[in-house]
């Protein structure tokens, strides 16, 4: 019962929507029509049917962008009217057809067959024929406003203005026939009802079934068919002219489709509501019947209730889905509106346009496009524009996003390298939309714009760059770079190895965090000034603290404990560039730090040690000058101020000889080849001394071949050596010198000498090579704290070296390295 | 009979000014480092001190000037800093510290002793 009740229901609306379907074309004046049938049946003679056999496949030429006659749905699937007549031939007669793209030129390929032709006598010197009979004849209208008034016929429109498609015959005839109607004349039907729907024109004339099918495609109610104009338009299939027989055939078989087939295929394509007079009593009275059906349903069974319900519930999921289908319409009708408008404006740019299919086979390009790449529409038609553009260069990975948003139809935009007809290379900046027309078929449009210039200069920019970053990574000195925001966005390779500190831990923070770090790693901390420290001296108004633009401003020194000890001066630069506001520098001054405190302690040390002797030497010429001693004290006067000037002379000998040695290292050197067995005997015999009657002790020289020292500065090394020794022994201490030979690649020879003196303790040990550093404090043992330090120059110069080994109390051993050179270089 | 104290680490230079001071009414003391000084002040009560500043030891010429500063029986003793440190900021420490007259190193033997006879006459004035 409750099921029965349901059906009866759902009947009765069915009853109703019929009622008003049909009632919407009651009218009589059908707008276009099929021919009629003449036979429902076809019948085939021996000869056909043998021909048939034989022709199984026949290729048809159909046009892609003619709609609704006939039109590609994502290049591959062909529809509309003409299509669907070709299904009914296709069964008829037992036959397949292969519809391909109509080309440009018709005779030149293969085609057996045209779907559609408007124009027969276009079809002259060509190798087809049209059949005798229109496979569709579709009026010429007039449109309106839905809410005009129903005109009455075309010369009603005498004085009015009305819209018309630029090309084909229409204009022409109109123009002729009827010179009182203003045109004006439209690339396309959404330019003419835009016209109509903004008032500029009156109405629009032209082919029924096309702009009705647009009208249904752009859902536009507001445009409505309002009467027939004594035009039509009669579309033809065309076959070889050599096959007189399938002509025949396809004459036969068109007739034979039955009406009722025929408006079916016609409606399926342009079925919209009409203005048309309607019988409102009808539908009152059925309204009312079927209200008063309801009423009483609803009445007499309250267990439906829960069905309602759910029913309401479902309906409203309905409404739901249908709202987004309207929004969905919407979109597509917005999106067809800006293709159009775009095609047109695509013929005049300057930029490059293509438009494709769905799957990127081209349809259509414009001048532009064959004055930038040399190829011409025909020759680009129906392929895929990247098989011919790109090449070796191209950017697989730029072919790849491209590829991805074909198959997703999404817009891209992407920059790439391109290749002319003549193989001349350019970059291309290619922006894809992907779009649905009018008629609800994918589109691509691709703009491509020659970025070759720009992709140069770009290019030189970023040599520019990469010059600009190797410097900055090659910078000995360490780099901080603050961006706009003072945050810091670059630190250099010799920051990270200066401090310790990362990229990672540094980027994109605030200055203060990088003072924070630097200040963990400060041996004293209250050395550096942080910016809070800088912001307290800025905020003074009376001290003006702003870096000039572009200078440096150095900041402070201060010495870090870690990685290692390093004196660091930071300075800085501001800048006005928009991407960098400040630039932090790091100098390792260290060494400077070091050589400068040398200097500072040589100076002071120096001045010391010759001033002390000065004044014995000043004082007593002072006073032998002025006054008068006895004789011996005289005499001791004139010794002390001879011996302490041979002191002053020995002293500034041995100063001027570590300043050449240490600065200009073994270019001061006289390296000749000399033997060694004269040259120590001569030293071990000739030195002697003063109160000590030991000469050296020495042991047997080593046979080794002659080479090359520097024999003045290298006797030099060795006295200083022998003059410790002494001088560090008793009166009658003993000095021995042993030479021996250390085996290896490169030779050495070893000079040790030893004493049996004081020795010294580990800590004078230590500090023996110490400018002017006396391990005897005394003042009793003379000497001026630099022989060791020129010992120790003389054997580095010459590539060798010194040790020393010493017991407090027992006695001290040096030994000198030389490698023995037999040649220079 | 004045006491002069000779500090200085450099025998040569001691010996130098002693023979400076031999020809002057003195009695002439030496010391050759710091504590050795130190010790001799406080045992023979010198009238003045010639003080070397850079002395090896544990006391340096300026320690022991500050020592004898801080002191208020030595209060009257003269002290004349003998220096090799020849840099003005080091006499203007010394100086500070309580010295009453800086030489540096080589100096005129002969003013030298001028200004311990002004220092001993300042004494004699005083007292």
């Amino acid at each position: 019962m409750k099921l029965s009740l349901h059906n009866f229901i759902i009947s009765v609306l069915l009853l109703v929507g019929l009622c008003f379907y049909s009632l919407s074309f009651s009218e009589d004046s059908r707008s276009y029509k099929a021919p009629a049938a003449i036979n429902d049946k076809i019948n085939l003679t021996a000869e056909e049917k043998l021909w048939l056999q034989q022709h199984p496949e026949i290729s048809v030429a159909v046009r892609h962008g003619f709609s609704p006659i006939e039109f590609t749905f994502e290049l591959e699937e062909f529809r509309g009217i003409s299509v669907d007549y070709l299904k009914k031939l296709e069964q008829m007669l037992g036959i397949k057809f292969n519809k391909k793209m109509a080309d440009q030129e018709l005779a030149a390929n293969d085609t057996d067959m045209l779907s559609s032709v408007t124009n027969v006598r276009s079809l002259e010197g060509t190798k087809f024929t049209a059949l005798d009979t229109p496979f569709l004849v579709s009026s010429i209208g007039i449109f309106t406003k839905k809410n005009a008034r129903r005109l009455d016929g075309i010369d009603a429109l005498h004085g009015k203005k009305v819209a018309v498609f630029k090309n084909g015959f229409l204009a022409k005839r109109l123009a002729q026939e009827h010179p009182e109607i203003h045109l004006y004349l439209v690339d396309i039907a959404e330019e003419a009802l835009d016209a109509v729907v903004s008032g500029k024109v009156d109405a629009y004339i032209g082919n029924t079934v096309i702009i009705e099918y647009v009208l249904k495609s752009n859902e536009n109610e507001s445009v409505v068919f309002n009467t027939n104009t004594p035009y039509d338009v009669k579309l033809y299939m065309a076959v070889r002219s050599d096959w007189p027989i399938f002509k025949t055939l396809l004459e036969n078989g068109l007739n034979a489709i039955p009406q009722n087939e025929r408006a079916e295929i016609i409606d399926r394509w342009t079925k919209v509501p009409y203005l048309s007079k309607i019988d409102y009593e009808l539908i009152i009275s059925i309204l009312a019947v079927s209200v008063m059906v309801l009423s009483i349903l609803f009445i007499s069974n309250r267990r439906l209730k829960k069905e309602v319900k759910q029913r309401i519930v479902l309906e409203k999921s309905l409404i739901q889905s249908k709202e987004q289908a309207v929004q969905a319409e919407e979109t597509i009708r917005r999106y067809s509106k800006d293709l159009e408008r775009l095609a047109m404006v695509a013929k005049h740019t300057t930029d490059s346009v293509i438009i494709t299919d769905a799957e990127g086979k081209t349809l259509w390009v414009n001048q532009a496009f064959t004055k930038l790449t040399g190829y011409t529409l025909e020759e680009v038609l129906g392929k895929k524009p990247g098989d011919l553009l790109q090449g070796d260069e191209t950017s697989p990975q730029a072919v790849q996003l491209l590829r991805d948003a074909v198959k997703n139809f999404s817009d891209i935009e992407i920059e790439l390298i391109n290749y002319r007809k003549n193989g001349e290379k350019y970059w291309i900046r290619l922006k894809i939309s992907a779009i649905i027309n009018a008629y609800g078929e994918r589109r691509f449009i691709a703009i491509q714009t020659d970025i070759t210039k720009q992709v140069n200069y770009i290019k030189t920019i970023e040599n520019d760059q990469e010059d600009m970053d190797a410097l900055f990574s090659l910078s000995p000195d360490g780099m901080v770079v603050l961006d706009s925001e003072d945050l810091v966005s670059h630190v250099n390779a010799a920051f990270v190895a200066m401090t310790g500190l990362q990229g990672k831990d540094l980027l994109g923070f605030k200055e203060s965090k990088l003072d924070a770090l630097l200040i963990d790693l400060c041996a004293d901390p209250k050395e550096y000034k942080s910016v809070s420290e800088f912001a307290q001296i800025t905020d003074r108004p009376d001290v003006k603290f702003k870096y000039a633009e572009g200078s440096g401003h150095v900041e402070f020194k201060f010495q870090l404990k870690h990685p290692v000890q390093r004196t660091l001066e930071r300075s800085c630069i501001e800048t006005t560039q928009k991407r960098i506001s400040r630039v932090i520098f790091f100098k390792d001054v260290t060494q400077r730090a070091i050589v400068e405190n040398m200097k500072s302690e040589f100076i002071t040390t120096a001045a010391h040690e010759l001033r002390t002797p000065m004044a014995v030497i000043l004082g007593y010429a002072e006073l032998l000058h002025k006054s008068s001693f006895a004789k011996d004290v005289e005499a001791e006067m004139v010794e002390a101020v001879y011996n302490k000037s041979v002191t002053v002379a020995s002293l500034l000998d041995d100063l001027l000889d570590v300043a050449v040695i240490e600065y200009r290292a073994e270019k001061t050197l006289k390296l000749e080849l000399h033997a060694l067995e004269p040259f120590i005997r001569s030293i071990a015999e000739t030195f002697l001394f003063p109160g000590n009657n030991h000469r050296v002790l020495l042991d047997a020289i080593p046979d080794v071949a002659d080479f090359y020292f520097d024999a003045q500065r290298f006797e030099r090394a060795i006295n200083n050596c022998l003059t410790n020794a002494y001088k560090f022994s008793p009166a009658d201490g003993v000095v021995k010198m042993r030479l021996y030979r250390i085996e290896s690649d490169e030779p050495e020879l070893a000079i040790e000498i030893q004493d049996y003196g004081i020795g010294m303790s580990p800590e004078q040990l230590s500090r023996i090579f110490e400018k002017f550093y006396r391990a005897d404090k005394s003042g009793h043992i003379s000497g001026t704290g630099l022989g060791m330090v020129l010992v120790k120059d003389i054997m580095e110069a010459h590539g060798g070296r010194v040790f020393v080994e010493s017991v407090l109390g027992k006695g001290t051993a040096v030994t000198l390295i030389l490698p023995m050179r037999v040649s220079l270089g | 009979m004045h006491k002069i104290l000779i500090v200085d680490d450099q025998a040569d230079i001691r010996r130098m000014i002693m023979v400076a001071l031999s020809g002057g009414d003195f009695e002439l003391l030496e010391a050759k480092d710091g504590v050795t000084a130190l010790e001799m002040i406080r045992e023979y009560r010198p009238d003045v001190v010639l003080l070397d500043v850079m002395m090896p030891g544990e006391l340096d010429g300026l320690q022991v000037l500050e020592i004898v500063r801080n002191d208020p029986q030595m209060e009257h003793m003269r002290v004349i800093m003998v220096s090799a440190k020849g840099q003005v900021n080091d006499s203007e420490l010394g100086m500070q510290k309580g010295a009453n007259a800086y030489f540096v190193k080589p100096f005129s033997p002969l003013l030298l002793l001028e200004a311990i006879d002004e220092q001993i006459a300042q004494l004699n004035g005083n007292a």
